[in-house]
This record gives C-alpha cells, sequence and structure tokens, in this order.
C-alpha cells in the first residue's frame, strides 16, 4: 500500500519533468523547421490574410510546391498582420522556434523589426539566387534596406486614391471629370456636396478627413509634404509647418460640424467589406481609400457610379502621390531555412503568380518585369482600366513613398492619431502637442546625426 | 515518518508547484528585473535602473491611462457596488413575484462572453441606430454620442459592466441570506422601517461580502483590457486608454518590454496598497 502510493508520487513527479522536457525540446515538437524525408526541406510560412487572398495563396504554394518537389510550405493563418502587432512574431523569434518567411501588410511594423535587429539580413541569399534588383519599381529601395542592408522584400503595394461618388457629384452642380486637385478644392467640393437637414441632423458629409484611409496619420502628412523621419540623419520632424497645417485643416471639419455630430454619424458607419459602409450607401460623397476598396464596391455596391483621383494636396505639398501600403516578406533571424524561404518569396512576386491576386484587389506588382495574366492590360501592354490606370501613375511616381521608416513608426502613428483627437474634440494647439511627441521618439531614436 | 510524508507530499503535488515556478514565480521575478532594463525581446537587456520608473511619471499618456482606470475604480466601482446592492436587496425580497425568475435574468448577462459582450454593446451603444438612444428618442431625449464621445465613452463601459455584474450579485444574494432574520424581527419590534433595517442591519451584517466584492472588482478593474481593446481601442482622444491596454501597446507594439514590466509593477503596488487600505479600514468599521 504505502510502496505503491510512493510509486504513484514519483511517478507523477517523473510525469511533470518529462512533460517539461518534451515542451522544452528545442525542434523535437516544434513543426516549424523539421526536415521530413531525406532532401526535403519544410518551411514554416505565416499570412496575414483570409477570404479571396488566402485561396490565391494556397493555389501559389501548391504550384509552387510542384515546381519544387524538395520544398513544403507549411502556410499558418496569423492576423491581424502575420503576428507582429499582437507579439506573436517577436515572442517566437526571441524563443528561436520563428517560421522561416513571414507576409505582412504593415511594412511600417516590418521595418522596425528590421531596425531592432529581428530580422535576417537577406542580400546574401539573394545573390545565391541570383535576384535581379532593377526589376524592382526603384521607389521601394527605401524600405527595402536599413543601414544598408536589405531586409525587407516587396511583395506588392497598395496606393491611396480618392475615391468620389459620380451621381451625387452631378446632383451638387460638380463635374464628376473635375475631381478636386488641391485642398481649398476639396473643402469648397465638400461643403457642397454636405447636406444637412433644417433640424441640424447631418444627412450626407462631402468629405471626412479622417474616416477610412485617412485615419492613417501617414496618409494625409505625406500628401501634406512632411518628412516625419530621415533615416539617413535619425531625426524627426513632426513639427513642421506641414504638420501643424495638416492638423489645423482637419480640425477645420471638426469646428464647422461638430465633432461629436460627426463622430455620432461616423459610428453608424460599416466596414469596407460590409454593405453598409457610407460610401456605399451615400452618406460620405467622397472618401480615402487603397485600390483594394474597388473589390469592395464590386461586391458590396455595385450600382455606386464612382471614379477615382489621387489626392488633393496643398500647394508645397506632394501632389500626386501615395504613401505605398506595401506587402513584404521577411525572414525572422533564427529562421532554419532562409534560402528556401527567400526563393519562395521571389518566385511568388512575379507579375504573372499574383496576376490573379492583382485582378481581384488591382494592387501593383513591385516586381514589373512581366505583366503576363493581368486584366487590365490588353495585348500591347497598355492599360486599358482608367482605375488601374491612375493606380499605376501613383505607384511609378518619383514623389511616391513609405513614411515613418523607424523602429517606433506605431508609437508615432498611435501618437499622431492621439494629437488629431485633441484638435478635433478639444480644438486643441497641435503645434506643441506635436513638439512633445517630437522629443519624446527622438529620445527614443537616439540624438540625429548630423 | 513524518519527513517521508512531507516528501511524497510534495512529489504528489510536484506538478503544481512545478507548474507554479516556471510559469508563475519565475514570470514574475523576471519581469522585476526586465522593468530595470531596456529590452525589447531581441538582444539581451541593457540595464537603466530605475530610468523607467522615473518616465513613466513623465509620460502624459501613462498618467491619462493611470487616471482613466483610476476613474473605473472610483465612480464605476461605487456606482456598480451600490446598484449591486441594492438589485441583491430587492431579489432577496420574497414579497416579490417571480423572483427566481428575475435572479436569472440578472445573472444570465454573465454567461456571456466578453468578447460578445462587446460586440454587443457596440450595437447598444450606437449613437444613430442603437437601442439605448432610440429609446430615448421615443421620449424626446437626444442620446450621447456613447462610445463616440470623450465625455461619455467612460460611463459607457460602466454601464456595461453593470449588466454584466451577475456574480456580485449572486454573492451578495448568498450573503444576504445568511443574515439571521431574527435581527429583522428585533428591529421591527423597535419600530425600524425599511430604510433603518437596510442602512442599521443588511449593510453592516454584509460588509465582509462588499469588502471581498470590492477588492476583487478592483483588481478586475486594474487589468480590465478586453472590452476597450475590441470596442475602442483606447479612444476616442485617449478616453478609454486604460492601463492594462497602453502596458500591452508598449510591450507588444512598441516592444518596450522594461517599460511594460515596469507599469506591470507599479499597478501590483497600486492594487496591494488599495487592497490593504480597504482591509485596514473595513476592519476599523466592524461592529462591535
Amino acid at each position: 500500500m504505502r510502496l505503491n502510493r510512493k510509486l504513484s508520487a514519483v511517478g507523477m513527479a517523473a510525469l511533470t519533468l518529462g512533460a517539461i522536457a518534451v515542451g522544452c525540446g528545442q525542434g523535437a515538437t516544434s513543426p516549424a523547421s523539421s526536415s521530413g524525408h531525406q532532401g526535403t526541406v519544410q518551411i514554416t510560412y505565416w499570412y496575414p490574410w483570409g477570404g479571396d487572398s488566402e485561396k490565391w495563396d494556397k493555389w501559389r504554394i501548391a504550384k509552387f510546391q510542384k515546381e519544387n518537389k524538395n520544398i513544403k510550405i507549411n502556410a499558418v493563418y496569423v492576423p491581424p498582420d502575420g503576428g507582429i502587432s499582437n507579439g506573436k512574431l517577436l515572442a517566437a523569434i526571441a524563443g528561436h522556434n520563428p517560421p522561416d518567411l513571414v507576409i505582412t501588410n504593415d511594412p511600417q511594423a516590418g521595418y522596425a523589426l528590421a531596425a531592432k535587429g529581428a530580422l535576417e539580413p537577406l542580400d546574401s541569399y539573394l545573390k545565391q539566387l541570383h535576384f535581379n534588383e532593377a526589376d524592382l519599381i526603384p521607389s521601394f529601395q527605401s524600405l527595402m534596406k536599413y543601414d544598408g542592408q536589405t531586409y525587407l522584400f516587396p511583395e506588392d503595394t497598395n496606393v491611396e486614391m480618392l475615391y468620389y461618388n459620380v451621381d451625387l457629384f452631378k446632383q451638387a452642380g460638380l463635374d464628376p471629370n473635375k475631381p478636386p486637385r488641391t485642398i481649398a478644392e476639396l473643402d469648397a467640393d465638400a461643403e457642397k456636396l454636405t447636406k444637412i437637414s433644417s433640424s441640424g441632423t447631418i444627412q450626407r458629409m462631402g468629405f471626412i478627413p479622417w474616416i477610412d484611409d485617412g485615419d492613417n496619420p501617414f496618409v494625409w502628412s505625406w500628401t501634406f509634404g512632411a518628412n516625419l523621419y530621415n533615416p539617413k540623419t535619425n531625426r524627426m520632424d513632426l513639427d513642421s509647418t506641414q504638420m501643424v497645417d495638416m492638423m489645423n485643416w482637419m480640425g477645420s471639419y471638426a469646428k464647422k460640424y461638430n465633432p461629436e455630430k460627426l463622430k455620432s454619424f461616423t459610428s453608424g458607419f460599416g466596414g469596407a467589406f460590409t454593405p453598409d459602409h457610407p460610401f456605399f450607401t451615400g452618406k460620405v460623397a467622397m472618401t480615402v481609400s487603397g485600390n483594394w476598396f474597388s473589390n469592395a464596391l464590386r461586391i458590396y455596391a455595385p450600382n455606386v457610379h464612382y471614379k477615382v483621383a489621387p489626392l488633393p494636396a496643398p500647394p508645397g505639398g506632394r501632389a500626386d502621390s501615395t504613401i505605398f501600403g506595401t506587402n513584404v516578406f521577411m525572414i525572422p533571424k533564427g529562421a532554419k531555412h532562409p534560402l528556401e524561404a527567400l526563393k519562395f518569396a521571389i518566385w511568388g512576386s512575379q507579375g504573372n503568380i499574383l496576376a490573379s491576386d492583382i485582378n481581384t484587389w488591382r494592387s501593383v506588382a513591385v516586381n514589373q518585369s512581366s505583366t503576363k495574366g493581368i486584366k487590365f492590360y490588353n495585348s500591347n501592354g497598355q492599360i486599358t482600366d482608367p482605375i488601374y490606370k491612375t493606380v499605376m501613375k501613383l505607384a511609378e511616381s518619383p514623389k511616391s513613398g513609405t513614411p515613418a521608416l523607424t523602429s517606433v513608426a506605431s508609437e508615432m502613428s498611435n501618437g499622431l492619431t492621439s494629437i488629431r483627437d485633441k484638435v478635433i474634440y478639444n480644438h486643441a494647439d497641435p503645434g506643441p502637442l506635436l513638439k512633445a511627441l517630437q522629443d519624446k521618439l527622438q529620445s527614443e531614436v537616439g540624438p540625429p546625426k548630423s | 515518518m513524518n519527513k517521508r510524508s512531507l516528501r511524497t507530499g510534495l512529489l504528489f503535488i510536484s506538478p503544481w508547484i512545478v507548474g507554479f515556478v516556471v510559469f508563475t514565480a519565475y514570470p514574475v521575478f523576471a519581469s522585476l528585473y526586465y522593468s530595470l532594463t531596456d529590452y525589447s525581446m531581441i538582444g539581451t537587456p541593457r540595464f537603466v535602473g530605475l530610468q523607467n520608473y522615473v518616465n513613466l511619471f513623465s509620460d502624459k499618456v501613462f498618467l491619462t491611462s493611470l487616471a482613466n482606470t483610476l476613474y473605473m475604480v472610483v465612480i464605476g466601482l461605487s456606482f456598480i457596488t451600490v446598484s449591486t446592492v441594492t438589485i441583491a436587496i430587492l431579489l432577496n425580497n420574497r414579497r416579490i413575484k417571480g423572483l427566481s425568475f428575475f435572479r436569472v435574468v440578472f445573472f444570465l448577462p454573465t454567461l456571456v462572453p466578453t468578447v460578445v459582450l462587446s460586440v454587443l454593446w457596440i450595437w447598444i451603444l450606437e449613437p444613430d441606430t442603437g437601442l439605448i438612444n432610440s429609446i430615448l428618442h421615443l421620449f424626446g431625449i437626444p442620446g450621447p454620442g456613447w462610445l463616440a464621445s470623450p465625455a461619455w465613452a467612460k460611463p459607457s463601459f460602466i454601464l456595461m459592466a453593470l449588466w454584466g455584474a451577475g456574480n456580485m450579485i449572486i454573492i451578495y444574494l448568498a450573503g444576504l441570506q445568511d443574515i439571521s432574520p431574527a435581527l429583522y424581527e428585533a428591529a421591527s419590534l423597535d419600530g425600524a422601517n425599511a430604510w433603518q433595517k437596510a442602512v442599521h442591519i443588511t449593510v453592516p451584517m454584509l460588509r465582509p461580502v462588499i469588502v471581498f466584492n470590492v477588492i476583487t472588482g478592483l483588481i478586475g478593474t486594474f487589468q480590465s483590457f478586453a472590452e476597450a481593446f475590441i470596442m475602442t481601442n483606447g479612444g476616442p482622444n485617449n478616453a478609454t486608454l486604460f492601463y492594462s491596454l497602453y502596458l500591452y501597446e508598449n510591450a507588444f507594439q512598441y516592444f518596450k518590454i522594461g517599460y511594460a514590466s515596469a507599469m506591470a509593477w507599479i499597478l501590483l503596488i497600486i492594487v496591494l496598497g488599495c487592497t490593504v487600505l480597504l482591509l485596514k479600514f473595513s476592519h476599523q468599521l466592524r461592529p462591535e
């Protein structure tokens, strides 16, 4: 009896230790990087998208595996951005068990990881794989490199445009072939398109600067001409006149229409992939969104007659430009099979592989060596689709780019949003607030280089 | 013999001991060390002494998040405590018809998972078409913007917390049923009315239960995260940026593990301080 008890106690202890040993065993149970049959390499690939893009990505993986029998891809869905903003990726890297390849839709966050030293430099692998850098659109160079080394490999990019409702333009007596080009024109058109009932409730807004992608503080600061951070000099420049002007411009909408009324009006809005998005229901006449929004319109509002235009810019701003919302591949530090992972990334970023995804979302392949299969081109390689014309014009503009390439990008983004809220709700003076944020972030990245 | 049973006993509970040491004790002490470092989870932590703590108290966003959380504790928890005690007293009144039905109704919301509850309340609090404002509209009252308004966002969360406070009500009910009816009888004979009985018998007798609920509520409020993360993400104008949410942002969005660890330790000290104070305070009030 006593012996039995003792035995089972020892057994219990052994079981616990055994379980821990197995749990901590490096690689033994990790599916991340186990090599299967002889000569076959299994790579783990994290991707952030569901729906059509996921289906397309699975197709791409199957095609790749068919052409490369020695590489197996274990694809894992990790929303919202490949596990960056919820700490999953960093935890995996710190735990020495990272995936081999991650694609994220948040290039700033990816860049921040590179700056933290959490990613593998790609240059030597790119060389081994005979990759030709000239195939890529040149404006992506700055995004790819940190401190002279390549960390991020761009797949395709989204651009920001002004979507406007043609029927509402006509109703308001505006010419739908003449979208606003400057901020002054945008404000004037917005006022004409706005409808407020006699009792004071908002029925339609011509334009609200901070909804949809206008909520991303980098969008308008880019258009207004701000240079938030210069990686070469390590200098933050958040309290420039451009930034103050931008904040005050947003504040002017709040002052004109009462911020809480506006917020109440907007909080009933559905997201881009719901039938009650305000642009679909005619509650806003113009809005800022990415090229992908055209697919949402096709699905949820096929009867809305709309056009797109580059974002209006103030004098001295960046007219006919966009910030890039690029999907980038990266290889975490400690990945077991970086070469095979990068091989898949390069192969999967060619125009003909991306074609069906581009046909859905109207995104732009950063590798422009092939446009085969993309339906917006005719057989002579000319663009026939009017929306895609604007998309490509913006993507190839030398004025377009990726702002806030710094390790503190998310903090900068949250900080700017918070200042915008203070300007909107409290009519705060943006200058001192921007200065305070600037000093805080500058102290975090260290002093600027002269 | 004794030593032997001790050893056997320890071996038997070894799964728990090992689990506690590895998954609780070690992380707790590691976070104390990290709070004294500059650490981003990648590379080696750099020792910076108390710098994180010093920086925190000059970080305006941190102070805002602390103020928001204290608002929820002081105003929110007081409101919820008074309301739940009142509801429990009503639910303990045998003269109310359909008592068990009402008890179920008040307890039911606690079965709803937080995420579902949050999404549900986003709809209820919708300024234009939400349930609450639609009802207010019937009476000609223009409802506030609720989650859309910096002034009303926190009260919205309090309202939602009250709706989900069925657990507290159940505990109060159990406490109420422990109070001897003889006390009420005696008070009735002395001519006490309902209000006097509630103030002089119910509340004092219920004090240990109230203290328990307030302490657990306090800890819960300081740790509350999911609702704000889902419903407002700290907005508008940082009005619902609660302590844990800002801690999460620092740790997992800004990768400032050291800074976030320092926040966690300050939170521990605040909660510990409040709890000790509460216990002391309730001790002094103990009826002789």
